[in-house]
């Protein structure tokens, strides 16, 4: 388990960006429990002051690449020292170049109390205490105490809890859709600091020994090609010599093509689980739809069939539904009419006797006709899922295939060169002490290859344990994060403990990460259906599934009360309606029982989410605490001193429109 | 192993040996009528476990059911039976289980026409061998009773994985040429024992069924 922030105070000296009130004091925010709002127009900062409180937490330090949106990936996620220029983001911001601008935060971790001050012209910490004790200021220290106190194994960890739980980046890639960060996150979120460390540590070794070997078996092949010319090219050209050059130059066709090929495998296997599971799950959904509408007939058939014969109902609901004939297995439309008047007419469908029946109504209702219809529909989809899984199935195949037979040509080929390399004359000195150095690192790459497979083996069996320990809690997450979905859309919408498979390096067996999956509701499908992508869900859906899967995960994660997001007011992507939905799930995160504090940064704008927020957290107007009003506080720009007048209207309005739904 | 490849019409004829040859070793373990859960339960455990006696997956994947393992490919099969007359269905219903409708009724042979099939299949090595595998299977699942029966899939090592969440992907086709981990715990089993004492298949799939329940009592 580990501890989230809970931001406290921020106060920001003698930064021109924000000279704070009149009398030029500087910034100071109090971050009570529940919600703090950041109100600015274009330009105020509200983006400044966010990366402001993040480079407070992070300092001069970044996972490299990180801020580059995308997936995380297989990329390192130890944290790195910020180049120069980056340190210096806030001083290239001012004229002064930020020289004496300063900037504290107190922040809670866990049970203890961190209050960090930096320089902000280069992030340095000048100033560090625990629960009010001065410590020394260093980056090394205040990076052991963050560890430590946020129960964490590293501060890459930090970072990544930062960048994908507290802040809402712009740059942001929406954690539930990647698997890779995913992985990270769970891990460092449910596994104690020991074993999060062993799993980065065994992970890092991994991937060092790949590329070592990898660099090392690039070195044998070249070498392997300079030899052959080197012998191809001593003396005259006789045969040996020639089919030497060529197979050479096979291997080094057929040796990228094997890479390549290794690579594809990943994907064809993932692409051919989706296809399986869609499959499946058409099937599931296409006997639930026949079901169904043979539930329909059977209810007319039991009104007009004279006996309970249960292999008679099960005849004719098979007939009537999907019109086979289960005695032989023709289809036979013409019987299921004829049995049909029969039924309609008020007669045993075998002998016609008249018998006394209730209506028959279900045979001609609107029920049957929906489910007909429902059957057809899911007829169609499964025929199609059918058809992309042969198509994925025989893609793998293919590439397997493909491997194995490639696999077997560059073996049976590298025989045929080591003997016919052993057939060149002996006298060849120079040659042949390369012939040496070749084998002996070809030797080295082998005993590498041998130990990197037990090292993934060892991985795989810690990895197994891991995942059980961590799929413990998974039905607390998923009950947590319907909660907060549901709050958010009207869709289902569910997650799926759907572990992702991935190599660790460029080789070897996949190994399977914790992960989940998003299924939502859709029109057409009658179960939730698997959304793999952000593309497959509308912008507002993506915005508020990433925002309650954060949320569920601090929810469960943490190891004491509190947590803090830091989020811009997702307003545009929201109809008017579903504005109170959100402000609730918002409000409902933030409630100071909870202890969580939520910021929210926000241009003056027209819609009613703001509105909605204050009025929900009780603030009475502009002069409330939680409000950072940017158009007081930060320098203006030459739009807010120009056009001042309006913008104060409109945030007048905007409270007043807080005050009138509150009336 | 998993038949893919094969043509679908002997895939679907396999699917009917194989329930046949379950309501058989139902019948014998004194568990007819059989419902239709168990009867894909027990369908189930004689795929996953199929590789201890070197005998093909009919279906490999399967999606993971809050009820238990529900094959609609394999109930079309037994629906075809019941219109042969080889099947004789009983207290047959539609039930909403977990918002989607199925059916629920309970099977036994029509022995009439069930014995010239058990017979014919019986004249054949392999299908003999494959009769009485099922039939292990289905004595050593008995066992747990017909409560055991309906939740003891959520123990097993393959169904039951916490990796794979309701709605996923069982996959017992194995990886690289390994068995899947049902087949592989209970070929363990033989595994384990003293090297002067050998394990037959048989009595690896009932080590297996009396370990699964053992964890069902566990988790109880």
């Amino acid at each position: 388990m580990t501890a989230l922030p809970v931001f406290e105070s921020l106060s920001v000296r003698d930064y021109a960006l924000f000279p704070g009130n009149p009398a030029g004091e500087g910034l100071e925010v109090t971050f009570e429990p529940g919600l703090t709002l950041v109100l600015g127009a274009n330009g105020l900062g509200k983006t400044t002051l966010v990366t402001l409180l993040y480079r407070m937490c992070s300092g001069p330090f970044d996972i490299p690449g990180l801020s580059t949106g995308g997936v995380l990936g297989d990329r390192s996620v130890e944290a790195r020292p910020l180049s120069r220029p980056d340190r210096r983001l806030f001083a290239v911001r001012v004229a002064d170049d930020a020289a004496t601008a300063a900037a504290t935060l107190v922040m809670r971790l866990g049970s203890a109390r961190l209050q960090v001050s930096r320089a902000l012209a280069s992030l340095d910490v000048t100033d560090l205490r625990v629960d009010n004790e001065v410590v020394e200021p260093s980056e090394t220290t205040y990076q052991q105490f963050v560890r430590e106190f946020a129960e964490l194994s590293s501060f890459g960890d930090w970072i990544l809890m930062l960048r994908h739980l507290v802040f809402y980046f712009e740059d942001r890639r929406a954690l539930v859709w990647d698997p890779s960060a995913q992985r990270q996150i769970l891990r460092l979120l449910f596994a104690n600091p020991a074993v999060g460390a062993e799993w980065v540590g065994r992970e890092r070794e991994i991937l060092e020994q790949d590329s070592r070997m990898r660099n090392l078996q690039a070195a044998v092949s070249r070498e392997e090609t300079t030899l052959a010319r080197g012998e191809a090219a001593v003396g005259d050209i006789d045969e040996v010599r020639a089919e030497l050059a060529v197979l050479e130059q096979l291997q080094g066709v057929d040796e990228p093509k094997l890479q390549a090929l290794d690579d594809q495998v990943v994907g064809s296997d993932a692409a051919r689980h989706d296809a399986r599971l869609a499959a499946l799950q058409a099937e599931v959904d296409r006997e639930s739809a026949f079901r169904d509408l043979e539930r329909h007939q059977l209810r007319a058939i039991d009104a007009a069939f004279p006996t309970t014969s249960d292999t008679a109902r099960y005849l004719l609901g098979q007939l009537f539904t999907d019109g086979e004939c289960l005695a032989c297995g023709s289809t036979a439309p013409k019987a299921a009419g004829f049995f049909r008047s029969r039924l309609e007419g008020s007669q045993c469908v075998i002998c016609g006797t008249r018998v006394q029946s209730e209506s028959l109504g279900p045979f001609s209702g609107r029920a049957i006709t929906k489910a007909t219809h429902a059957v057809q529909v899911t007829d169609e989809r499964l025929a199609a899922t059918q058809v992309e899984r042969a198509n994925a199935e025989a893609a793998y195949d293919a590439v397997v295939r493909n491997i194995a037979e490639l696999n077997a040509s560059v073996a049976s080929r590298r025989a045929r060169i080591e003997t016919l390399v052993a057939r060149l004359p002996p006298d060849e000195g120079a040659l042949h002490a390369q012939r040496r150095e070749l084998a002996a690192l070809a030797g080295r790459v082998e005993v590498m290859k041998r130990q990197l497979a037990e090292r993934r083996a060892e991985f795989a069996v810690f990895i197994r344990s891991v995942n059980r320990a961590l799929s413990r809690r998974k039905e607390e997450i998923k009950g947590s994060f319907e909660a907060f979905a549901e709050g958010f859309l009207l869709e289902e919408c569910e997650l799926s403990w759907a572990p992702h498979r991935a190599r660790v390096g460029q080789g070897g067996e996949l190994f399977s990460f914790p992960a989940f999956e998003l299924k939502m509701g859709a029109a057409g499908f009658p179960s939730p259906v698997r959304r793999t992508g952000p593309q497959q869900v509308s912008e507002s859906q993506r915005e508020f599934i990433d925002l309650a899967f954060r949320m569920t995960l601090m929810s469960v994660a943490s190891s004491t009360p509190g947590a803090t997001l830091v989020i811009d007011a997702p307003e545009s992507s929201l109809d008017a309606v579903f504005v109170s939905r959100a402000a609730e799930v918002l409000t409902r995160f933030a409630s100071p029982e909870s202890d969580n504090r939520l910021v929210i940064t926000s241009n003056l704008i027209e819609g009613d989410l703001i509105p909605s927020l204050i009025r929900r957290a009780k603030i009475r107007g502009a002069a409330d605490e939680r409000i950072v009003d940017l158009l007081k506080l930060a320098a203006p720009t030459a739009a807010t001193q120009e056009l001042k007048s309006e913008y104060q209207a409109v945030r007048r309005a905007l409270f007043a429109r807080a005050s009138a739904k509150r009336k | 192993m998993s038949g893919v490849g094969i043509d679908a019409a002997t895939r679907d004829a396999r699917r009917r040996i194989r329930i046949v040859a379950i309501l058989d070793g139902a019948e014998r373990a004194g568990i007819t009528p059989l419902p239709l859960l168990q009867l894909h339960t027990i369908a189930y455990f004689a795929d996953a476990l199929a590789p201890v006696w070197d005998l093909r997956i009919l279906d490999a994947q399967l999606l993971k059911r809050r009820a238990g393992p529900m094959s609609p490919v394999l109930q079309a099969e037994v629906d075809r039976l019941v219109g042969r007359g080889v099947l004789i269905p009983s207290s047959v219903r539609h039930v909403l289980d977990d918002a989607e409708w199925r059916l629920e009724a309970c099977y036994r042979l029509n022995l009439e026409l069930a014995d010239p099939i058990l017979s014919a299949a019986n004249s054949f090595e392999f299908q003999a061998k494959h009769l009485a595998f099922v039939r292990e299977v289905v004595y050593s699942v008995s066992s747990l009773g017909a409560s055991g029966i309906d939740t003891a899939s959520t123990s097993d090592a393959s169904y039951g994985s916490v990796m794979v969440d309701t709605g996923g992907l069982v996959d017992i086709e194995g990886d690289a040429g390994e068995p899947n981990e049902t087949a592989r715990v209970a070929l363990r089993f033989g595994e384990l024992m003293q090297s002067d004492i050998s394990l037959t298949d048989s009595e690896m799939v009932h080590l297996y069924v009396r370990e699964l329940y053992n964890r069902m009592t566990r988790v109880a």
